[in-house]
């Protein structure tokens, strides 16, 4: 193996293959190194049911694909083969006497359902997405690019315009006074809570309300990969091929090697070292520093930050299935367009099914009558399970640490089985036709399987840390490290628990790799998105 | 290339079936140090690409039911001289470990240059000798011409005393030609089958690990590779090919060549129109029998690696890459195959299970602390069962292997298992390649007239197609046999540079092969 890169990136997940793709196109040698068999992290497709029927068991909404610049400058469509698909039918919200909630990417439609609810909440659904629309194009969309600034510069800054002081002002409400402010029906707000926080915002909490308008925006921009999200990851490693790099799975990483405060390289579990000018690890803090780097590297009150990062709350169950036929839901009897949604919503009817099943998992409980989201992506790309037959997704907040019997009570085949069972059969009150005969087969991703198959994403988490205000923007993970530069010279972060956070946005792997570029003084072959040339133009970043 | 699944690699595929976090092969599985021996010499960087392996203790073994005993068949590199295995032997007969010694000398002199020699060279004529006839001709090599025509139970019975190494030998060769041991014309392999296993090695990170290393060195010598896009057909043009035609309509023109890597129904009967292959082919590729090669793989998750009774006599049992779970009953796996043929699966119990644990040699195959062991039995073609028997053979199989897997380990009960992931014949009949019956070698058996010189029948066994310039197949189907070794592109890469005048890395490197 050649023993001498200028950047090893270590973990192949959608930010580490983004820095080195960016990074071997502008000439840079790049090694990725990866410790599973397969690259892309959660960009994962599998077959893991049955033949044919592949299986997105991380990443499958992609919400990013308008604003993140990765899509332009590489051409993935047109050069790889990597499309998406962009349901009309964005969420929908079945309920029990047969109607249905449904944001569509078109906003006049969504107005239009939300009409059937009431039309005040029709109103201020096209007043809170023009509001939403504005912050998230003229500020958080171009800054989830850029690194962040240091806390009081930025409340500077963002006091000198309009957008800033309005993103300022959401930012310190809560989900659930955001919903209750503009909504008045109970099953739009239910739904429009769920939105504002299933990715990791509680409802209860202050100081993260800009990701509520992000997340209220982005519910009109899902996209669905068109062959399995794993494609994205493929086209990024044939680029960083093509490029002179290399990614190497299956590499377990002893220490990263750090010589006078800077880093030098890694040493493998094998004892091979590998030097490079630059590593940047895409890994949680936890085992970027405190394994790898080594305490000996830090100053101890780094070492405190680092002890204090909290890990999130609650993990995701993914229960995956193969079904002989696609869903037929009762609310689709009125608008059969409904069957080829993208994303239901089931079993919070309204907000407090909603935070009731929240409370519950806090205390480390399942709450009897659960609720999730659930998509059959086969049915919008037929690519993804045989002719005819239908790939399932249900992927529900559940506890890491159980009350009863703690995280290895997921192991139990028999407590798996009974969780799976019991939504199903909350699927199948929206879904009758989806009867057990109907579940060909199925493959349950616990919490726990979660953290066997990503060692970075601790107790089950999917973003590396919790949203929480103290952990967000220049805090990410903390005031050292946010911009994906840190205390240790040559080493850099740039994963998901770095500035701006996970679920696939593209944020800090482009960051990192302008970083990196301008501190080897490479020049970049990319310019900047039109978006973000304007935001600095107005001072926000 | 053309890629109709979402992954390059076919059969050298490997998922997180059981449970997150644990690797399963799907297909190929088991590898050996003549399988891509060429690619090593000739792509330097293959194995930096992530093609790397180890060697097991152990390639083969067994453990008998009645008494517990085992017998392990020791890897050249943990026993060069074969002395450890000799004395495994030797506990059951002094004069077969000689046998072994004495035949582990023709093995490194003759059998193991002819394997070579034979899986790295195209297919001669039919009407000539192939590297093993030649070798066999030779009467230093040990081999007997006429063990070329017996079965397996005739071979070993002349050659060795002991019932166990017999039993042994022919349930680890069943693996690979899922042929019964009164097969006729199979039992030299079976002989040569243990010195092979002496070889074995596994990749590490899974089969696939190969995919990811030999894509990774295409891209890079410039090849372009689309994933998703089935092709449709071959495009002929006045006996010449000239492209293809994708499912979508798309046509790719192709300006020298075309090389196809499916099955020889799919190449002759989907790709070509009727009209570009003769009868006589078309007669023959209807002949062909395709319902041996259909095995039962089911791979565990595991807190715990099996706790074998058989530990106390060899704590090494553990350490052994297929380890036969059996009796002494010396015609058991002949009556399970005719219960196969019968199209019945013989219940109650399992057919003969075999297992490697492939997490003891490589811990990236399952969560630190945790374990991944492999089973297979024999079992039913695809189009023996309906779907909806075939989903709940799927569940039977599961709990039937962990009570046999007790017999001989106690605590491999359902409180050990964390999840599994059971490939029948009905999962692999859903790959185009293996459809109808879930063959694994491109839906063609190892049988006498269906391998070497004859795979998968005499007229397309030399890689290119009668009576069409530009197209050259390949694949599992071709010769010389079933396997994910990367002998049959290698072979089929030594006509094209012939026919194209390309780089011929053997023949520069003096290499035999």
């Amino acid at each position: 193996m050649q023993k001498n890169y200028d950047v090893i990136v270590v973990g192949a997940g959608p930010n580490g293959l983004e820095a080195a793709s960016y990074l071997s196109k502008a000439g840079v040698k790049v090694l990725v190194l990866e410790r599973r068999y397969e690259l892309g992290g959660g960009l994962a497709t599998e077959e893991i049911t049955l033949p044919r029927y592949f299986h997105n068991t991380h990443a499958v909404y992609m919400m990013m694909v308008d604003y993140a610049p990765l899509y332009q400058d590489f051409d993935l469509e047109a050069a790889y083969n990597c499309s998406h698909i962009f349901p009309e039918r964005q969420f929908v919200l079945p309920l029990s006497d047969k109607n249905a909630v449904c944001i569509y990417k078109d906003m006049e439609r969504t107005c239009k359902n939300f009409s059937r609810f009431s039309s005040h909440d029709a109103e201020a659904y096209r007043e809170l997405y023009y509001l939403a629309r504005k912050c998230v194009d003229e500020f958080i969309a171009p800054a989830t690019f850029v690194a962040p600034l240091p806390i009081l510069e930025a409340v500077e800054r963002m006091q000198s315009c309009d957008v800033g002081k309005l993103v300022t002002e959401y930012s310190e409400k809560t989900a659930v006074e955001i919903v209750e402010h503009y909504f008045e029906n109970e099953h739009i707000k239910a739904l429009m809570l769920y939105l504002a926080c299933h990715w990791g915002v509680e409802y209860d909490q202050g100081g993260l309300g800009y990701l509520v308008l992000l997340y209220l925006n982005r519910a009109g921009n899902y996209r669905l990969v068109r062959g399995g999200s794993h494609q994205i990851a493929s086209a990024l490693g044939k680029i960083i091929h093509e490029n002179g790099g290399a990614v190497i799975n299956n590499q377990r990483i002893k220490r990263f090697i750090i010589e006078g405060g800077a880093a030098e390289g890694v040493e493998l579990a094998d004892g091979t070292r590998i030097e490079s000018r630059v590593v940047l690890s895409t890994l949680d803090p936890h085992q970027t520093f405190l394994e790898l780097t080594g305490k000996n590297h830090l100053e101890d009150d780094f070492v405190e930050k680092l002890r204090l990062w909290q890990w999130e709350k609650y993990s995701l169950l993914g229960i995956h299935l193969a079904l002989e036929e696609p869903p037929r839901f009762t609310a689709a009897q009125r608008d059969p367009g409904l069957n080829e949604a993208f994303i239901y919503v089931l079993g919070y009817e309204t907000p407090e099914d909603f935070t009731r099943y929240c409370d519950a998992i806090y205390y480390g409980k399942i709450a009897d009558k659960p609720g999730f989201n659930c998509c059959f992506p086969s049915v919008l790309d037929p690519l993804q399970a045989p002719a005819n037959r239908c790939t399932g997704l249900i992927s529900q907040m559940t506890p890491y640490d159980l009350k009863e019997g703690g995280p290895d009570r997921w192991y139990d085949l028999a407590f798996q089985e009974e969780v799976a069972e019991n939504s199903l059969l909350t699927l199948n009150r929206y879904a009758p036709n989806l009867t057990p005969d109907k579940v060909l087969w199925k493959y349950i991703s616990t919490p726990m399987g979660v953290e066997d198959k990503f060692p970075n994403m601790v107790k089950g988490g999917i973003k590396q840390g919790a949203y929480d205000p103290l952990q967000m923007g220049y805090q990410r993970p903390n005031d050292d490290c946010s911009t994906t530069r840190t205390p240790i010279k040559n080493l850099y972060l740039g994963g998901a628990s770095c500035y701006p956070g996970g679920c696939v946005i593209w944020g800090s792997g482009y960051v990192a790799a302008n970083q990196i570029a301008e501190d080897l003084g490479v020049a970049k072959w990319w310019k900047e998105p039109p978006l973000m040339t304007s935001a600095r133009e107005k001072g926000l970043l | 290339i053309f890629e109709d699944r979402h992954e390059v690699g076919g059969g050298i595929a490997s998922e997180e079936g059981p449970a997150p976090g644990f690797i399963a092969n799907t297909h190929s599985s088991l590898h050996y140090d003549l399988y891509y021996p060429t690619v090593y010499e000739d792509f330097p960087e293959f194995e930096d690409r992530g093609a790397r392996y180890v060697h097991p203790l152990s390639g083969c073994g067994g453990i008998f039911e009645e008494d517990q005993e085992s017998l392990l068949i020791y890897n050249r590199h943990s026993d060069p001289v074969q002395e450890k295995t000799a004395a495994q032997i030797a506990r059951f007969s002094r004069r077969d470990a000689d046998t072994w010694l004495y035949l582990w000398d023709k093995w490194e002199k003759y059998w193991r240059p002819a394997l070579y020699k034979w899986t790295h060279t195209p297919a001669c004529g039919p009407h000539e000798l192939d590297p093993m006839e030649q070798m066999a001709m030779n009467p230093e090599s040990g081999l007997e011409s006429q063990w070329f025509m017996m079965n397996s139970m005739q071979v070993l019975g002349e050659v060795f005393e002991s019932p166990e190494l017999r039993i042994v030998l022919q349930r680890i060769m069943h693996s690979a030609h899922s042929q019964s041991p009164d097969a006729y014309g199979l039992g030299f392999l079976d002989l040569i089958g243990g010195f092979w296993y002496a070889e074995m090695r596994l990749f590490v990170g899974g089969t696939h690990s190969i995919a990811h290393a030999l894509f990774k060195c295409f891209v890079e010598h410039g090849g372009k590779v689309f994933t998703r896009c089935q092709t449709d057909k071959v495009l002929v043009e006045g006996g010449e090919t000239v492209g293809i035609r994708l499912a979508d309509g798309t046509e790719i023109k192709a300006r020298r060549i075309v090389v196809v890597g499916v099955d020889p129904r799919q190449l002759c009967f989907r790709f070509l129109d009727e009209k570009h292959t003769s009868e006589r082919i078309k007669r023959r590729i209807n002949a062909i029998e395709s319902k041996a090669s259909t095995i039962t793989w089911y791979d565990y998750a595991l807190h715990n690696l099996p706790d074998y009774h058989a530990r106390e006599d060899n704590p090494d049992v553990e350490r052994c890459a297929w380890l036969v779970l059996t009796n002494r009953d010396e015609e058991r796996l002949i009556k399970e195959v005719c219960w196969l043929k019968l199209g019945t699966y013989p219940r109650p119990g399992v057919t003969t299970m075999v297992l490697c644990p492939h997490s003891i040699f490589d811990p990236t195959r399952a969560p630190e602390g945790k374990h991944l062991i492999k089973t297979e039995t024999p079992g039913l073609p695809a189009t023996s069962l309906t779907e909806r028997q075939w989903l709940e053979f799927k569940k039977a199989q599961a709990e039937a292997e962990l009570k046999e897997w007790s017999k001989f380990a106690p605590n491999m009960t359902w409180d050990n298992v964390i999840g599994y992931f059971p490939l029948t014949s009905y999962d692999a009949a859903n790959l185009l390649n293996m459809s109808p019956d879930g063959n694994m070698g491109s839906g063609v058996d190892i049988a006498p007239g269906q391998m070497g010189k004859f795979r998968p029948i005499p007229e397309l066994a030399g890689h290119k197609v009668p009576g069409i310039t530009g197209l050259y197949a390949t694949g599992s189907g071709w010769h010389p046999m079933l396997a994910g070794a990367g002998w049959q592109g290698y072979n089929c890469y030594k006509v094209i540079s012939e026919d194209l005048g390309l780089a011929q890395p053997w023949k520069e490197k003096g290499r035999p092969y």
